[in-house]
């Protein structure tokens, strides 16, 4: 077997554990569900679009280039992120670079690897969209022959813009790698530059929708829509008209593929000759001494600031904390924005409100996930911890308290965002804050015991931990079903009352449960910590 | 100082405790030695000591306060360095220090002798202030040991002390033992290195296969003539828990736990099969006698 080979099928190894573990009905078995899961996906997208169809909406090369937008540019981004993890930021690079073969050879086969895997994931949502117009759409007999084309070329499409972009990414990171903080905050203001515009683009088109008014028009009002964004999707519209072999399909097909082919060599010899400077750069540890400042302090406020320099210091434990403070009162404040500027009738006012809720719970119980990590966080080092003279219980409150400092300042911004930009009654957006906030101290808690009971302590590296923790997981299942139960509970109550019992109810509902799980938690935690093994 | 009684441990639901009815004591000012083969069970033993792993059965007590009662006025007596190294590598050796000193409210005079003291010996000083990131094996090491002496521990706790140690910083940290336990604290240690133990230690503590198998005073030991190493070799060999067994000193074995009964344990057998041995002998002798009559 060629090294290429060799070095692709020991990266898959690792990687995907059916296939290590030599059972091939376990490896049937995942193909079957992949291809189950296509198959759902397409049936229900075939059905749902016949339904449109029938009544108005245009299955057309427009809302093909929209669909063909929203899941490159999705592709782009995952593509992108495991380009800078796999590539450059893997804890393979020094195995990978020290077995007999040449840099050339590691980063081909890690290119071989990462086209595999968006190849997968690319697949899984193209395709049903591929299908559905066969059926919906009057399509030739090439349409078919340029899909199977196409399901191999945009994964590859991807991989080549991404990998392009990684070069600058990489750099820049590399400058601010000194600075975990500012790298931190600079991916965050990133991030939330993108939601935002993401959130003002769907704002600005969403409103001129009349909701209130018939099936007909409001289905037209989207077709126009889609037609607008058709027109700005510029190479999505190109490819779109390519893949539906319309008029001129073969030099439009014949341009992409040649643009591809550059961009891939072009890639390919750019990153080629900065990888092995980038990757192992990455592996170096920085050595700049810190200012010497001896502090004597209570315990409590020693473990609270132990945990905010390990974490501070940590730029994706930061992006982690950060992300839901700067982000939740934007995302709840376009969200109020769109649901206010839909015509609705006095239900659908109710509703809005009861949605609100719903953001902001979800939210603020996502920015609580990072407790389900807690005690596994500390990995290696939690012996530290559990030799400490400093109860249990003490430990613990740190971490909570930390937690609910961001949560807590996120829900504060939140609700002043929302009193001053949105029309949502103050004494509502008070009552909701409170509730929430309620909410998030027993999410808090309960995600801290989930931990407690089954940590992972075996890893030092925060990725390693948020994917062998089963908890993370856990606390995301709770946190949205807890936002679930909370928006139910004020559509329940809202359409009678039209007056603030909904939220007497949600809050007296939620104050139960967070003074249930706080009682446990005092009674039991110092057993359950000290039944942790490390 | 230290008083481990009828200790067990089993991890998980294992059917195979891997510390057995384990019994011993440590006095003030004696630096004590854990020997034993890997898998033993020393790193298990030294974890239950420090309050690290909880057990099943048993109790540690340190400087007379039970760990299982009072875990955490207990710790405050004492002090452990890991053989794995690990420490927040976030933090600066300063920060980490300041940290731990906080945790057991060490006043600041203390702090800053014992720290500057063991900086020097260590010389660490040009790293104090730099992510511990960036240290090497060794300086984690350091780093611990001084973090773990920062409160005068009077039970210092170490597995695999001179592991990663270069030369020098090793024979720094043999002197550090002493110097601690000449000052009427406890040393308790583990090791694989027999000349390490032989010349640190007043006594060592022999463990295989999770049972206590010898405690030998190795002042009497160097005045019987004998070799530790000798000793060592026949309390781990294979035959050794079913021949000989030397009862820890001063500690009474007996179980008080409900639910163990001492015959669940080798020291029973091993008693039995001497006997029986011993019986054996006799039945030989005698018919030895006859025949030559």
């Amino acid at each position: 077997m060629p090294t290429i080979l060799k070095l692709f099928k020991l990266q898959i190894d690792e990687k995907m554990n059916i296939f290590r573990s030599g059972k091939w009905w376990k490896v049937l078995l995942t193909i079957f569900l992949y291809l189950a899961i296509i198959a759902g996906a397409s049936v229900g997208l075939i059905y749902a679009f016949i339904r449109f169809n029938g009544i108005g909406l245009a299955v057309d090369t427009n809302l093909f280039a929209v669909l063909l937008m929203f899941t490159q540019i999705l592709s782009f981004v995952i593509a992108l992120g495991s380009i800078i993890k796999n590539l450059y930021h893997s804890k393979e690079n020094d195995l990978l670079m020290s077995l007999p073969c040449s840099h050339n050879q590691v980063f081909i086969s890690k290119l071989m690897v990462l086209y595999f895997n968006e190849l997968v994931a690319n697949t899984l949502y193209t395709t049903p969209i591929f299908i559905m117009y066969s059926f919906v759409s009057n399509v030739n007999i090439g349409y078919y022959f340029l899909c199977l084309l196409f399901l191999f070329l945009l994964p590859l499409m991807s991989l080549v813009f991404a990998g392009f972009f990684s070069i600058p990414i990489m750099y820049i990171s590399n400058k601010l790698k000194k600075y975990p903080v500012w790298s931190s905050v600079v991916l965050v203001v990133v991030v939330a530059v993108l939601v935002g515009l993401y959130m003002y683009l769907i704002i600005s088109f969403t409103s001129s929708i009349d909701f209130s008014g018939k099936q007909s028009t409001i289905l037209s009002n989207i077709n126009d829509i889609i037609a607008r964004i058709s027109v700005y999707s510029g190479v999505f519209r190109f490819m779109a008209e390519g893949i539906l072999a319309e008029t001129g399909w073969w030099w439009k097909d014949i341009v992409i593929i040649a643009v591809t082919a550059i961009m891939f060599v072009l890639t390919v010899l750019i990153v080629k000759k900065f990888y092995f400077n980038l990757a192992m750069k990455n592996s170096e540890t920085t050595t700049k001494a810190r200012r010497g400042k001896d502090y004597i302090e209570p315990p409590f406020k020693s473990i609270l600031r132990k945990e905010t320099y390990t974490i501070f210091r940590e730029p994706g434990n930061v992006f982690q904390y950060f992300i839901f403070t700067i982000l939740m009162p934007f995302i709840v404040l376009l969200y109020d924005k769109m649901l206010l500027s839909i015509t609705v009738n006095q239900t659908g006012q109710a509703m809005i409100v009861a949605s609100h809720v719903l953001v902001v719970a979800i939210l603020a119980m996502l920015s609580n996930i990072v407790s389900a990590t807690a005690i596994s966080r500390e990995g290696g080092n939690f012996y530290i911890s559990k030799l400490s003279p400093a109860s249990p219980r003490l430990q613990t409150n740190a971490k909570i308290v930390f937690n609910l400092f961001f949560t807590y300042g996120a829900l504060i911004i939140t609700a002043i965002f929302t009193a001053i930009f949105t029309d949502i009654p103050i004494l509502y957006n008070i009552l909701t804050t409170i509730a929430v906030a309620i909410m998030s101290l027993g999410h808090i808690i309960t995600s801290v015991l989930i931990d407690l009971k089954k940590p992972v302590l075996d890893w030092f590296d925060s990725n390693d931990i948020e994917k062998m923790s089963k908890s993370t997981k856990i606390s995301m299942v709770l946190g949205l079903i807890f936002a679930f139960l909370m928006f139910i509970i004020v559509v329940v109550f809202a359409p009678t009352s039209h007056t603030e019992l909904p939220w007497y109810i949600l809050i007296g509902s939620v104050s139960l449960y967070t003074i249930a799980i706080m009682i446990y938690y005092h009674l039991r935690i110092n057993k359950i910590y000290q039944k942790v093994e490390c | 100082m230290l008083k481990v009684v009828n200790l067990v441990k089993t991890y998980g639901d294992s059917n195979n405790p891997t510390v057995k009815n384990i019994s011993f004591e440590v006095n003030d000012g004696e630096i004590f030695g854990f020997l034993g083969s890997n898998g033993a069970g020393k790193t298990t033993t030294i974890k239950c000591i420090c309050g690290i792993l909880p057990f099943e059965i048993g109790d540690v007590f340190i400087d007379g306060i039970s760990l299982k009662e009072n875990p955490s006025e207990a710790k405050l007596k004492l002090a452990y360095i890991s053989d794995n190294h690990a420490v927040f590598e976030r933090l600066t050796g300063r920060e980490y220090v300041n940290h731990i000193a906080n945790l057991y409210n060490t006043p600041k005079e203390e702090r800053d002798k014992v720290v500057s003291e063991l900086l020097e010996a260590f010389n660490l000083s040009f790293a104090y202030d730099r992510p511990i990131k960036s240290y090497s094996h060794g300086m984690k090491q350091k780093i611990n040991v001084i973090a773990g002496l920062v409160h005068k521990p009077k039970l210092w706790v170490l597995d695999e002390p001179l592991l990663g140690l270069d030369p020098q910083s090793g024979i720094e940290l043999k002197k550090i033992m002493r110097k601690h336990a000449q000052e009427g604290n406890t040393v308790f240690f583990s090791s694989h290195i027999l000349e390490v133990v032989e010349s640190l230690c007043d006594r060592v503590g022999v463990l295989n296969k999770g049972y206590l198998v010898g405690v030998i005073d190795l002042h009497k030991l160097k005045e019987s003539g004998q070799s530790l190493e000798e000793i060592f070799v026949k309390l781990t060999s294979e035959e050794s828990a079913e021949t000989i067994y030397i009862p820890p000193r001063d500690v009474d074995v007996d179980n008080k736990e409900e639910g163990i009964k001492t015959e669940d344990f080798k020291i029973t057998k091993i008693e039995k099969r001497t006997k029986e041995k011993a019986s054996k002998t006799k039945k030989s002798e005698k018919i030895k006698k006859k025949d030559q009559k």
